[in-house]
């Protein structure tokens, strides 16, 4: 199902009737009407006047049960709904005699709080948007400049499609340029520098606001979108710096954290006292985790760690099913029956791909992801927010627990790949590892010695410069790579909507011909540590 | 996804649950979100965060329910999942004292961290186990009038109450809400204690009699 979650949020008929119809609306909320909202995609075209939302507003009928009367009394139109509360036929009074699905229903309230219902269809009753439309399953080009851009390349692609902000971008460019070579980064200070950035996004944002011209630069979502694009370019280009003052900060946190996952090589699920079923190696929530250290933005961070707990989700969900099916164990009859994993379980599971992934920065990355990130509107209510506190919920366990104490539980352990192992495609079993721990014999003998070696061959690298966005412009408009193009996979997410995940290659543009460093230093920068795990799929 | 959320006022909360393991919370809020048109919370297992939209007087309230580290190990985790919450579900199971003794100790934390700005409702749960009731009516209601916060009897079992809990929060955190941006309004810059409890995003939009979308 196509439906949006947020169909009324940005469905042009339900602002219509709490906007310019607010009479008509307040009505039917008193009398507790049914309100049938056609979904935003199929209105392309449509006439939104008092007919047509007369006719989606609808009262059962004084004669038969199930049926209803719309308040567009000429045609005297009746419509008809199914027992399952799934289709509506419409019986009377309209062109067509046809049946349209309903997509979903919401709960209402009117202002005494009584119960009525509002019903988001898929077609309007009578008025139809064209053929092209009706077929289109994507957004107009128009609307993708009111979608929110999540990656830094969507970010500067977004910004570098309009041509009304050329001026603007090449100041952009002068102040990350100033910001890189004069603004003094001091680990002890990382507020100021918060504010400072906070402060120049917003001037920016401004100032490309105050240049745009179309109609649609006025929308509210276009501002959002823009500040957020603004913000999340700005960031990514003084990436290195801000982010090298941060890991200095939480330089004795990191090293922390990164040992107690080698401490957690001894213990086991069990002991972590995760749910016997829910007990199985997480790969994919592991090398989700390990890319975190490739994406400079907080919005990239952030839907990483979304990644990862829908990772978990989807992997513990394929181990329960697979266990349903295979023996009753766990025997679940029903629906019902179906063990749900709550906040108590998602933080041992996140111990242990933590654990797993070998993070060297997390801690620093959760400070950069929680505090240099300013445009969203939910900031610290939504899904990506729930994930941001699991995690540091998670990392704070580790970091306040010594699994030294733990005691060794009885049932049969489950053993987690290290990052090492998922790379170089080692096969893992559930069930196959005398040892039966979180990490493996091989992956320690493998592992890098020192925290300090492994932090070398993180990306933290002052001589890795992305391409200015004002360079970019001069040159010919042909090389700017659509963000879909290449590298991009889908996540299923658990939340609200599908995660896109990229190679963390596409974060950066490639480099232009004129290479400035030359040959030896573009190949140091090109080494194997800094080969994306991304690219081996 | 943020910043969608444009057109006429809308609100958007932020839900804490809290309860001990056995008392039912993730199956009250289970039947609270479920639908006959998208049953994938269920299907996907994920109970730890969930999302409900409604529709109050021509306003869209979105309620982010967080599920809260209960146990006791994670004890010292629990204002990372409280802060700036809007609302607490404090659920005990009506058959279970120890719960409801648990239930008192997280309101003294809730209230220590959170002060006065949070709406709390109190829920006794399994009200279908009504001949085991070890907790009496009385007990818990004169407990919850005594700490500010509403008292909800319900059953996930047989979904009876949960939708009446969930009004009567968010009538409360409503009117919260709108009493915060009212001070705020008023005493420019001394919005000291009122978290960001709420997106009122007024319709900046010309209106509009026909036309498409966007």
């Amino acid at each position: 199902m196509s439906y949006d979650m947020d169909e009324l949020d940005i469905n042009p008929f339900f602002r219509a009737l709490q906007t310019t119809f607010s009479d008509l609306y307040e009505k039917a909320q008193e009398k507790c009407y049914l309100v049938c909202v056609p979904q935003k995609s199929n209105l392309v075209g449509a006439s939104i006047n008092q007919k047509l939302l007369e006719s989606h507003i609808l009262r059962p009928s004084p004669y038969f049960k199930g049926q209803y009367i719309s308040q567009y009394n000429p045609d005297n139109q009746t419509v008809s709904i199914e027992d399952n509360g799934q289709i509506i036929h419409l019986l009377q009074g309209y062109k067509d005699k046809k049946t349209i699905r309903i997509l979903s229903e919401e709960l209402a309230y009117n202002k005494n709080y009584q119960p009525y219902k509002i019903l988001i269809v898929e077609e309007p009753f009578e008025i139809r948007s064209t053929g092209a439309a009706l077929s289109s399953t994507k957004e107009s080009p128009i609307n993708d400049l009111l979608i929110p851009k999540s990656t830094f390349t969507e970010s500067k692609c977004f910004l570098q499609s309009i041509t009304e902000f050329s001026k603007v971008l090449q100041e952009i460019d002068k102040a990350i340029s100033d910001f890189n070579q004069h603004y003094m980064v001091l680990k002890d200070y990382l507020e100021d520098v918060a504010d400072r950035i906070q402060f120049i996004v917003a001037n920016l944002s401004e100032k490309c606001i105050s240049c745009s011209k179309k109609k649609i630069h006025s929308d509210p979502r276009f501002k959002d979108v823009l500040y957020g694009a603004v913000e999340s370019y700005f960031l990514g280009m003084v990436y290195n710096k801000v982010f090298s003052a941060i890991c200095e900060k939480f330089s004795q946190e990191d090293r922390d954290l990164y040992n107690k996952c080698f401490h957690l090589d001894n213990i086991t699920p069990a002991q972590l006292d995760i749910p016997k079923q829910f007990s199985c190696p997480l790969p994919t929530a592991i090398f989700e985790l390990s890319r975190l250290k490739d994406f400079h933005t907080p919005k990239e961070k952030l839907n990483t760690l979304k990644a990862v707990i829908d990772s978990i989700t989807m992997e513990i969900e394929a181990h329960v099913n697979s266990t349903k099916q295979k023996i009753d164990v766990f025997p679940l009859t029903s629906k019902s029956d179906t063990p749900c994993l709550t906040s108590d379980d998602l933080i041992p599971l996140l111990v242990t791909v933590i654990a797993g992934a070998k993070c060297t920065t997390l801690e620093s990355d959760l400070y950069y992801m929680e505090y240099f990130l300013w445009n969203s509107t939910f900031k610290d209510m939504d899904d990506v927010s729930y994930c941001l506190v699991t995690f540091k919920a998670a990392v704070q366990y580790m970091q306040e627990t010594d699994f030294n104490t733990l005691v060794q539980k009885s049932h049969k352990p489950v053993r987690e790949p290290g990052v090492s192992e998922l790379l170089s495609g080692m096969k893992i079993s559930p069930f196959d590892s005398p040892g039966d721990r979180l990490s493996t014999q091989s992956s320690r003998e493998n592992k890098i010695d020192s925290y300090s070696d492994f932090l070398s061959t993180q990306n933290i690298r002052k001589d890795k410069k992305p391409v200015k966005l004002s360079t970019l412009l001069s040159q010919d408009g042909k090389s700017h790579k659509e963000p879909q193009q290449q590298g991009e996979r889908k996540i299923k997410s658990i939340f609200n909507e599908s995660v896109k995940r990229y190679s963390p290659n596409m974060m950066l543009e490639n480099k232009s011909d004129d290479n400035p460093l030359g040959d030896f230093l573009s190949g140091l920068q090109n080494d194997p540590f800094e080969q994306s795990f991304g690219k081996q799929f | 996804m943020a910043g969608q959320s444009v057109g006429g006022r809308n609100y958007n909360f932020k839900c804490v649950l809290l309860g001990e393991g056995c008392v039912g919370k993730t199956s009250l809020v289970l039947r609270y979100v479920e639908n006959k048109f998208n049953d994938k919370h269920i299907t996907t297992l994920q109970a730890s965060f969930l999302n409900k939209k409604l529709n109050i007087g021509g306003k869209r309230v979105n309620i982010s329910i967080w599920d809260t580290a209960g146990q006791e190990r994670f004890h010292a985790l629990g204002p990372i999942y409280y802060r700036d919450s809007n609302g607490a579900i404090l659920v005990y199971d009506i058959t279970d004292e120890d719960s409801f003794q648990k239930v008192k100790n997280w309101v003294k934390e809730l209230r220590r961290m959170l002060g006065q700005d949070v709406c709390l409702c109190i829920v006794g749960n399994k009200v279908d186990l009504e001949k085991d009731r070890h907790v009496t009516v009385a007990e818990a209601e004169e407990y919850a009038a005594s700490v500010g916060a509403r008292h909800f009897h319900t059953s996930a079992k047989l979904n009876r109450g949960i939708e009446e809990l969930f009004l009567d929060l968010s009538k409360n955190m409503i009117t919260k809400a709108d009493d915060n941006t009212s001070k705020k309004s008023s005493s420019l810059g001394s919005g000291a204690g009122s978290r960001r409890s709420v997106i009122v995003v007024d319709d900046e939009q010309p209106t509009q009699k026909s036309g498409g979308c966007c």
